[in-house]
């Protein structure tokens, strides 16, 4: 190297060092900085004949301005319809709970608008490529975001971490759920930004559906006698973008901007208030008292189209209203059910429901019709087409399975028996009755008597202990809507038809199958909807799955329900979307003067 | 009469027992306390196993019922399925909402049937005696749902759109800004007319009748043979016997002041107790509910006893033993 080329780089070195050095002082981000030139005294490395040696020296430079961050301002007023019982996401786990909750709490993972997982405590996702998630599946490894604060000034931990799991699973906590949190065996915490799960079993929705659940400060909860009682499940201490302030019994909770959130809110206040009766609700937003509400019903949207000021917000939805047929004789859980044990007869049931002309009448459009349980979600089986409305097959399939209308009452019988079976749903429900005398008279048309016999929801989802209806099988057909909790939806999906899950009130009271289905097949896919690791191979499963669920005809899906969501026109950013719902960007939202 | 209140108040232990039993079994009976739970979908079937082992739902009826009423009698009313609050608590913060919006009501409706069921009485088969009887059984007829809303509407929405002076749709402050007493007041106005109105028919009816069988008395046209006034003798004579009877009814109408109402309180999202009792109903959330039947339930017991004193005492022919 020649003594030329030497000075050139120790020049660069030199320059370098500098910009290094010019580039420390201004690193903290939340710094206002106006345009302005600067005086600094900077020490500077500066090789003098081969020796280095430290100088200080003055420097001028021009500080390039960003734009000055808006102060949050501004109020929105959200119409909420019920009431949440606590804050404590575990104790009180309720979709309308976790949504005012969202505001104050940030989550490991997070959804963005396209409803992809992205990380939001998190530095990156843990998946199979990145190390992530261990090749058996059974090991995932957190990385936290340096900086995130509790509310009270606490930093947030990979302690806290493993504290919430130990928390949601202990039994004196009271925890509702703790679906996925109990499938990890241990917690190692190496540093206070790392966490490292073992899981008992690899358990793929891991990531996305236990993920996606606020982390709890272990400073505020650990050794808190009963929680759910405890001060702190009515005034929580949070780490996101909204800071709690208060909460009037019956009347409203109040959030209020956090100066320090990673993700700067625009609007200073937010006021989740309870509005217990819909139509009222519907006033209140017509006055411009409440800007938002959200689960508005289909048909309000006709009424909220007619206000000048306020915009409704349709997103296809992912609750899908469905009707079981119970394969066991609900007088003889043991035995077969006399009518839906026979797949002809499952079909021709399904077939004979005109759900297209119930979509576009009754539903006024607002709906479509249903296809499987994964209808707009990333995972449906684009394969499978809706049960067509068939009456003459229907028809045809009943004559093959020998049920005859012998005695010229138009209903079918066989061997002294009638085709006729109970429908069961909530009581009250407008909607669903409308549908149900619909169907009453499509089947009516080919030799099915259905009798409607709706129990309050209390009844119908009651358990074994108090003649519940779904827990005891009492049913021929049930009809219900489930709306998926996370957007990993397999192991609450694959509850409803795995074999293990066959509820029976004397060996397992628990199980979430009240239908007795047990498919081999189908038990097979679904595990490995669960367990499966790689990706396209899981995906290939959950699909197969569908499929036999749909082709075993053990449920009818009959409309998927449009999630109904209404905005005064002063606010923006609003952006519901189908898994995210009207809660994942809290902090885009602004007022409009 | 010292002893009788004794009597009274040691008989009302057992009835108070028996109606704790009752409504424990009824509201037992009426569904699963842990359907809250089935229908989420988030909650894995070992979580439900747990809770229900938890709240002791897993044992008899009577069982739980002895294991309610060994602390209830001490004091101690359980805590919520639901909140997890103690539920002496939640009734402590949802009576004083109650009781001014029920207060309000019941004073207007007293005040409105005095004046009406007086003028009813002493114009009897009057136009007016028949505008006043069809105007209380217009309002008698009323569903306060739909009463409530088309309240709404009108006065809170349609005044508002038509720049006239507007009234508060719900709660009990305004939703953005202060609270303030005046505030109070106006968001007082549509849910305590709708009340009112609903129960002044019961009252004027009351009055009424009983006016008209006093002014028929012999000591009211002996009055009259005396030369008194029409005033003197309607106020001093006539009406002071006619509301002897209404005390009674006034006192049995107590309990419900707290109890509050339930749909009205649901419309007007009045946080009062009417709407926690229903709140808490729909899940079966029974420690809420025996103790707000509890507190009404001793309400009704003792404003009996209260009546049958009060009688007494204004009406000296009654002796109490």
């Amino acid at each position: 190297m020649t003594h030329r080329n030497l000075n050139i780089l120790l020049a660069l070195l030199t320059i370098l060092t500098l910009i290094l050095a010019a580039c420390a002082p201004t690193a903290a981000p939340t710094e206002k900085i106006v345009t302005q030139v600067v005086k600094e005294t900077v020490k500077e490395t500066v090789v003098v004949a081969g020796t280095p040696q430290v100088v200080e020296k003055v420097v001028e430079k021009v500080v390039t301005p960003t734009p000055e961050p808006e102060k949050p301002k501004g109020t929105v007023v959200v119409g909420v319809w019920q009431e949440p019982k606590g804050l404590i996401w575990n104790i009180f786990y309720e979709a309308h709970t976790n949504d005012i909750l969202d505001s104050m709490y940030y989550a490991p993972v997070a959804l963005n608008e396209k409803d992809e997982l992205v990380p939001e405590m998190l530095q990156e996702i843990p998946t199979l490529d990145n190390g992530g998630i261990s090749a058996d599946g059974k090991t995932i490894t957190l990385k936290f975001k340096d900086g995130l604060k509790w509310h009270d000034g606490q930093p947030v931990t990979s302690e806290d971490f493993k504290f919430t799991w130990q928390f949601v699973v202990d039994p004196n906590t009271k925890s509702q759920t703790s679906i996925g949190w109990d499938r990890i065996e241990s917690v190692d915490t190496p540093d206070n930004l790392t966490a490292i799960v073992h899981l008992k079993e690899p358990y793929v929705p891991f990531v996305a559906a236990v993920l996606s659940f606020p982390v709890l400060p272990k400073h505020a909860l650990e050794g808190v006698p009963d929680p759910g009682n405890s001060e702190f499940a009515r005034k929580p201490i949070g780490n996101g973008s909204f800071i709690f302030q208060e909460w009037v019994p019956g009347d409203h909770i109040t959030v209020v901007a956090n100066p320090e959130a990673m993700k700067q809110p625009k609007i200073e206040k937010i006021i989740f208030k309870f509005v217990p009766d819909m139509n009222t609700l519907v006033a209140l937003l017509r006055t411009g008292d409440v800007d938002i509400a959200y689960d508005l019903r289909e048909l309000q949207i006709a009424e909220v189209l007619k206000m000048k000021d306020v915009e409704p917000y349709v997103v296809p939805g992912v609750a899908v209203e469905r009707y079981y047929f119970n394969l066991r004789d609900p007088n003889d859980l043991t035995k077969p059910h006399p009518i839906f044990s026979d797949i002809r007869v499952r079909k021709a049931v399904a077939m004979g429901m005109d759900r297209f002309t119930a979509v576009s009448r009754i539903l006024q459009g607002y709906g479509e019709v249903a296809v499987t349980e994964l209808d707009n979600h990333p995972w449906f089986n684009e394969e499978l087409q809706p049960v067509p409305y068939d009456p003459e097959a229907a028809k045809a399939l009943l004559d093959e399975a020998g049920w005859k209308d012998t005695d010229g009452d138009g209903i079918r019988d066989k061997d002294g028996k009638k085709l006729s079976f109970t429908h069961s749903t909530t009581a009250g429900n407008q909607v669903r009755e409308n549908l149900q005398v619909f169907f009453q008279q499509n089947l009516k048309d080919i030799g099915v008597e259905m009798v409607i016999q709706n129990y309050p929801a209390a009844t119908l989802f009651g358990g074994c202990a108090d003649n519940g209806i779904f827990g005891q099988s009492k049913f021929d057909m049930i009809g219900f809507t489930n709306k998926p909790a996370s957007i990993d939806l397999a192991q609450e999906w694959a509850d409803f038809f795995l074999c293990d899950a066959v509820k029976n009130c004397e060996t397992n009271p628990a199980g979430t199958n009240a239908w007795g289905y047990c498919n081999e097949k189908t038990d097979a896919a679904l595990k490995c909807a669960i367990g499966e690791v790689d990706p396209d191979k899981r995906l290939a499963c959950i699909k197969e799955a569908q499929k036999l669920i749909y082709e075993d005809y053990i449920a009818l899906y009959v409309y998927d329900r449009l999630d109904v969501y209404a905005a005064n026109k002063r606010i923006g950013g609003f952006n519901p979307t189908v898994f995210g719902s009207w809660t994942w960007n809290f902090e885009d939202w602004y007022v409009q003067e | 009469m010292t002893r009788y209140i004794i009597k009274r108040l040691l008989i009302s232990i057992p009835v108070l027992l028996g109606i704790s039993l009752v409504a424990f079994f009824l509201v037992q009976a009426s569904g699963d306390p842990m359907a809250v739970y089935i229908s989420n979908p988030n909650l894995s079937a070992e979580d439900i196993a747990r809770l229900e082992k938890a709240y002791g739902f897993d044992k008899p009826v009577y069982v739980q019922y002895f294991y309610w009423l060994r602390k209830a009698i001490v004091g101690d009313w359980g805590q919520s399925f639901l909140t997890h609050q103690d539920v002496l608590l939640m009734i402590r913060q949802r009576l004083g909402n109650t009781l001014i919006l029920m207060g309000t009501s019941f004073a207007i409706t007293l005040i409105i049937s005095l004046a009406l069921g007086m003028y009813s009485a002493t114009h009897q088969y009057s136009p007016a005696d028949y505008l006043v009887t069809a105007f209380s059984f217009f309002g008698y007829s009323m569903p306060s749902f739909w009463f409530g809303l088309m309240l709404i509407i009108i006065f809170a929405v349609k005044f508002r759109e038509w720049g006239l002076p507007y009234l508060p749709a719900a709660g009990m402050y305004p939703i953005r800004g202060e609270p303030s007493f005046f505030q109070l007041i106006r968001h007082l106005i549509l849910p305590a007319t709708v009340l009112s109105l609903i129960s002044v028919a019961k009252y004027t009816r009351y009055l009424r009748s009983s006016m008209l069988e006093v002014i028929g008395q012999d000591y009211i046209r002996t009055a009259r043979a005396k030369g008194l006034s029409e005033r003197v003798i309607l106020w001093r004579h006539a009406f002071k016997n006619a509301v002897i009877p209404l005390l009674t009814i006034i006192m049995l109408d107590i309990p419900q002041l707290f109890s509050g109402a339930l749909i009205t309180e649901q419309v007007f999202a009045w946080p009062g107790m009417g709407r926690m009792y229903w709140e808490h109903a729909v899940w079966i959330d029974y420690p809420v509910l025996m103790g707000i039947i509890l507190l009404v339930s001793t309400l009704v017991v003792l404003c009996n006893l209260l009546a049958d004193i009060s009688y007494a005492i204004v009406d000296p022919r009654i002796r109490l033993s």
